[in-house]
């Protein structure tokens, strides 16, 4: 009898929390609606800093909650029903990925626009737990960022009373790296962007309040990234002087403009004739010295 | 008199022709495309070196068009080539990992060799962006330094 009284309460208590562990989750979506962005595209650009080249371009539809993400090395694209395409930055690469899912990719966006993010938190696209109210106002709650990859460590964040997220930090002891945020003054209205990502400087953004309607097409975002691939390469054969600066897109560089010529000297082409000619000479010398040499 | 110096001259100049025939002829290429150099400046590695922290910067070296075995590479000269460098600066969710390179990590993404048979990986959810510069190099005789022969130009 107090066995199975034991197990009620367990099984109780067990219920009890995911409940609650639920109800907090409600609270945390709740809250957040009133402050994220709901209507409305932005589109950043981040510049590499001075001495460096590759440019990255984003855009997040705050009614649907697609994004993408383009640079020198090809384009992603999350469109709202959760497919995920990613590809070169070339037409027609763009495909379905089969490397990761919407809710680990949306991390992404986190990185440029808290604001997109945490309106994806409040669309329930990014499954969170550790739900706790903050006593200034305000939460704090964790991400799993990609439970396929278990060493990836889970991301704990704090948003403000304003909705605004201010920390970001590992849920790894060995590894906290906490960080305030740091927001740009260049942000549009509305939208709230990140001052740098991935060492990149925000440049520009703009806002269209109507939306953008082609924001989900694949021939849109593979033209932003082939020119985002053309700008880079431009900007690296400027560092070059001038010179032809080649690479293999595959390694991670920028294709767009000839290899390095090969190291051969011009005169290289006309190396055999060159050889047979001497031959000639130095056999003609010769036979004439014993021809010369033959009369005497 | 005349001949005996008409004969030297077509000798040595002959002789001229062949050798700088041979002298133009192109270079074997043996040298791979992916050796790596990490930079050691503070600022753009982490704080254990190469593959550390949430930094790096790391430069592809040696030559796509030197032999070592080419005996008249002196008379190639010297030309400035040209290597390409990334800085990677990785996001919230993404981190560095050592590991030999006979077994990358699943989904990681390759950064370089750190010699020794390991190398630097990055492992995470989104794909890392490096920033791309350039750094100039002499041609160099890199025998021996190849280690990975599925690079070779």
């Amino acid at each position: 009898m107090s066995r199975s009284i034991h197990c009620a309460v367990a099984v109780g208590a067990a219920l009890c929390s995911s409940r609650e562990a639920m109800a907090q989750t409600d609270s945390l979506n709740v809250f957040l609606d009133r402050y994220v962005p709901r209507q409305g595209v932005v589109e950043a650009t981040y510049l590499a800093k001075p001495g460096f080249a590759g440019e990255m371009q984003f855009g997040f539809d705050a009614a649907t909650g697609a994004w993408y993400e383009v640079s020198h090395l090809g384009a992603t694209l999350r469109r709202a029903n959760g497919e995920i395409l990613e590809g070169d930055p070339y037409p027609g690469m763009l495909k379905p990925s089969k490397r990761i899912k919407a809710f680990s990719a949306d991390i992404a966006v986190m990185e440029w626009c808290p604001p997109c993010f945490l309106r994806l938190v409040a669309l329930g696209n990014v499954p969170v737990d550790n739900v706790e109210a903050l006593p200034e106002g305000g939460y704090r709650f964790r991400i799993r960022s990609d439970q396929a990859l278990p060493d990836v460590p889970a991301l704990v964040n704090e948003v403000d009373a304003s909705g605004v997220l201010r920390r970001v930090a590992r849920d790894d002891p060995a590894d906290p790296r906490e960080a305030n945020v740091v927001y740009s003054e260049k942000s549009p209205a509305g939208f709230l962007l990140r001052a740098e990502t991935a060492g990149r400087n925000l440049a520009t953004a703009s806002v269209h309040e109507g939306g953008v309607r082609d924001f989900e097409s694949v021939a849109r975002v593979e033209s932003l990234a082939a020119q985002s691939r053309v700008n880079t390469a431009r900007t690296l054969a400027a560092m070059s002087g001038g010179s032809l600066v080649g690479t293999n897109p595959a390694d991670g560089a920028v294709e767009g403009t000839p290899s390095v010529p090969a190291a051969s000297p011009p005169l290289s082409g006309y190396r055999w004739p060159l050889v047979v000619l001497g031959v000639v000479l130095i056999a003609a010398a010769v036979v004439y010295r014993v021809r010369g040499r033959g009369q005497l | 008199m005349s001949t005996k110096r008409g004969w030297s001259y077509a000798v040595s100049v002959g002789t001229c022709l062949a050798v700088a025939a041979l002298a133009t002829a192109e270079s074997v290429v043996v040298c791979c495309k992916y050796l790596y150099t990490w930079p050691s400046d503070p600022a753009l590695q982490g704080p254990e070196g190469p593959c550390s922290g949430t930094v790096a910067y790391v430069c592809e070296d040696g030559s796509t068009s030197a032999g070592y075995t080419d005996p008249l590479r002196l008379f190639h000269g010297q030309t400035l080539r040209y290597a390409r460098c990334y800085l990677y600066n990785l996001g919230a969710g993404q981190s560095f990992v050592r590991t030999s390179c006979e077994a990358p990590p699943a989904g990681a993404l390759l950064v370089g060799s750190l010699g020794n048979g390991m190398c630097c990986y990055i492992v995470g959810p989104t794909k890392p962006v490096p920033m791309l510069s350039l750094r100039t190099f002499q041609l160099a005789d890199c025998a021996g330094a190849c280690n990975d022969p599925s690079s070779q130009d």
